[in-house]
Order: C-alpha cells, then sequence, then structure tokens
C-alpha cells in the first residue's frame, strides 16, 4: 500500500519553493521567483498556502528603503517534505 | 513554472533535484573568497614578521598578526554588510562553514591575546615562549578539515590534515622567525589552494 502524497507538496511551484528553501536559512520573495520562473501573483498566492499550513514562515520587513519578503523553512515543513520524500520512495520503489 | 497538481513521482523527483542542483550552484558562488582572502593576508603577514624578525632580531614584530587579524575582520565585515544587501541567501553550508571559521578566529586571536598580552600584565612574563605557531597551524589545519568534509572535498581536507599536521610538527623544529616561513607555507596549503579549488568547483562542476 502506497503511503498518500501530502497533496500541499504535490504542485510543481509549492515543491520547488520547498525544495529552494529547504537549503537555506531564508530567501527573499524576489530571490524565489527568479529561481522558479513564477509569476508573482501565483508565487504570492502559493506562499500564503504554504504559509497557512505551517510549512513556512513569512516576515515582512524593510531593507533600507526597500520592502523585503523573506521565507523560511519551519520544523514542520521539514518533516512535511521529509515525508513527501519517503512516499515518493515508496512509488519508485526505492529502498 | 506552473502550479500542476497532475505531476508524475518522477516528475516530482525531477522538481526536487533540478531546484536543489540549481540554488546549491547559484548560492556556492565566491563561497572560496573568504579562503583567499584570508590565505594571502596569512602569506604576505608570515613573510613580512619573518623577514623584519630576521633582520632586527626581535620576535615583537610577531604583533603585527593582530593588525592583520583587524584588516581581516574589516573585511569580513564589509564583505557580509555587502551580501547582506542582495537577495542571494546564504545557504545552511555556508552557515555552517561560518561557524567554523568564527571559532577559529576566537581562538586563533584570543589564545596569542591571553599569552602575549594579558599574561605578562598579570604575571610580569610570557608563559609561554614558543609553540604557539604550532598551536595556531594546528587549529588551522582543523578548520580547513572540517570545511573540506561538510564540502565533502577530499583534497581539501587532505590539504587540511597534511597542512595542519606537517606544519604545527615543522612549526616546534624550526623555534624563532623560521616559525613565520611554516605559517606562510600553511596558508598556502590549508587557505589558498581550497579557496581555489572550492572557487573553480563552484564554476565548473
Amino acid at each position: 500500500m502506497f503511503k498518500p502524497l501530502d497533496p500541499l507538496l504535490h504542485s510543481e511551484l509549492r515543491l520547488a519553493v520547498m525544495s529552494l528553501l529547504l537549503g537555506v536559512e531564508e530567501a527573499d520573495f524576489v530571490y524565489i521567483k527568479e529561481q522558479t520562473g513564477a509569476t508573482a501573483g501565483n508565487l504570492s498566492v502559493q506562499i500564503d498556502k504554504l504559509s497557512t499550513a505551517g510549512y513556512i514562515e513569512v516576515e515582512k520587513k524593510f531593507v533600507g528603503k526597500r520592502p523585503c519578503t523573506l521565507c523560511r523553512i519551519t520544523p514542520k515543513g521539514v518533516e512535511a517534505f521529509d515525508n513527501y520524500v519517503e512516499s515518493l520512495k515508496d512509488y519508485l520503489n526505492v529502498k | 513554472m506552473e502550479n500542476n497538481n497532475e505531476l508524475t513521482a518522477e516528475r516530482s523527483l525531477e522538481i526536487i533535484k533540478r531546484q536543489i542542483e540549481q540554488s546549491r550552484k547559484e548560492l556556492e558562488k565566491n563561497a572560496g573568497m573568504p579562503f583567499i582572502t584570508w590565505g594571502v593576508l596569512v602569506f604576505i603577514t608570515a613573510l613580512i614578521v619573518w623577514y623584519l624578525w630576521k633582520i632586527t632580531n626581535n620576535g615583537n614584530w610577531g604583533m603585527l598578526w593582530f593588525a592583520m587579524a583587524i584588516i581581516g575582520w574589516g573585511i569580513m565585515i564589509w564583505q557580509d554588510k555587502k551580501e547582506k544587501k542582495s537577495v542571494t541567501p546564504r545557504t545552511i553550508i555556508k552557515q555552517i562553514m561560518g561557524h567554523v571559521w568564527f571559532s577559529f578566529g576566537i581562538f586563533a586571536s584570543g589564545f596569542p591575546v591571553l599569552m602575549f598580552v594579558v599574561a605578562p600584565l598579570l604575571f610580569g612574563q610570557y608563559v609561554l615562549g614558543y609553540g604557539i605557531t604550532s598551536i595556531i597551524v594546528l587549529l588551522l589545519g582543523m578548520g580547513t578539515t572540517i570545511t573540506g568534509l561538510v564540502l565533502k572535498n577530499g583534497w581539501i581536507t587532505a590539504g587540511g590534515i597534511l597542512g595542519g599536521l606537517l606544519g604545527a610538527s615543522l612549526a616546534l623544529f624550526l623555534k624563532g622567525y623560521d616559525e613565520m616561513l611554516v605559517m606562510a607555507g600553511v596558508s598556502m596549503v590549508s587557505l589558498v589552494i581550497p579557496g581555489i579549488m572550492i572557487q573553480w568547483r563552484t564554476k565548473h562542476v
């Protein structure tokens, strides 16, 4: 019996955002947008969904005069990502 | 990138792999620069101290190391501020390396301050007359070895072990101003060469 895949992570953009955030302390919205190639509107919606689920934290602040939205993965997000990868291994029959 | 919920397991794996690879390449740019900066500073300072110590026969020229530390920290703070202005985030690997070398900086700067500044004030004499180069070379070798292990780079790890062990032993045999030549050699093996290798790897691999 396959483990169910987390529907929140099972989307191209949200998965890409989580993969990106996994290896960094925190990342700016602009950087995530550049790296994923997503539109600002779509990315904003997906980040809200991840934030509401508690997978990421979003902090809005100013760096000098520039507004800055910082995203960082939470321990709950790391655990969810880990479970997602474990489920993927089941599907792909990887031990 | 689309928000597609009809992902296959293979496609999911491909996204994770591609995103991690892409950001790793982007984020590891210039990770070797602090090594090169410190390596060159140590190399130049070691040769200057060696030359002045040799022609004046006065070991107090070793105090120039404190000036080098101040210049080095100044450069690091300036680079850190520049990095914070950019939108490129710090990776976990960079964070670990930062902690390792910050610890090295504390011990490598703090120990000589205690031995050559605080101890003479308290006891009226140097507590440790020699061997300090050897101790710092050991710490340096350890820092490079840990960096090599974190980056999974055998050459950097080997450079740290070789530079640390051979350099520390040599510095004990060659007492006096020639210890500075050992320090110059170790700065090449344990800092400059690993720094160039990290830069090369991030650009070509």
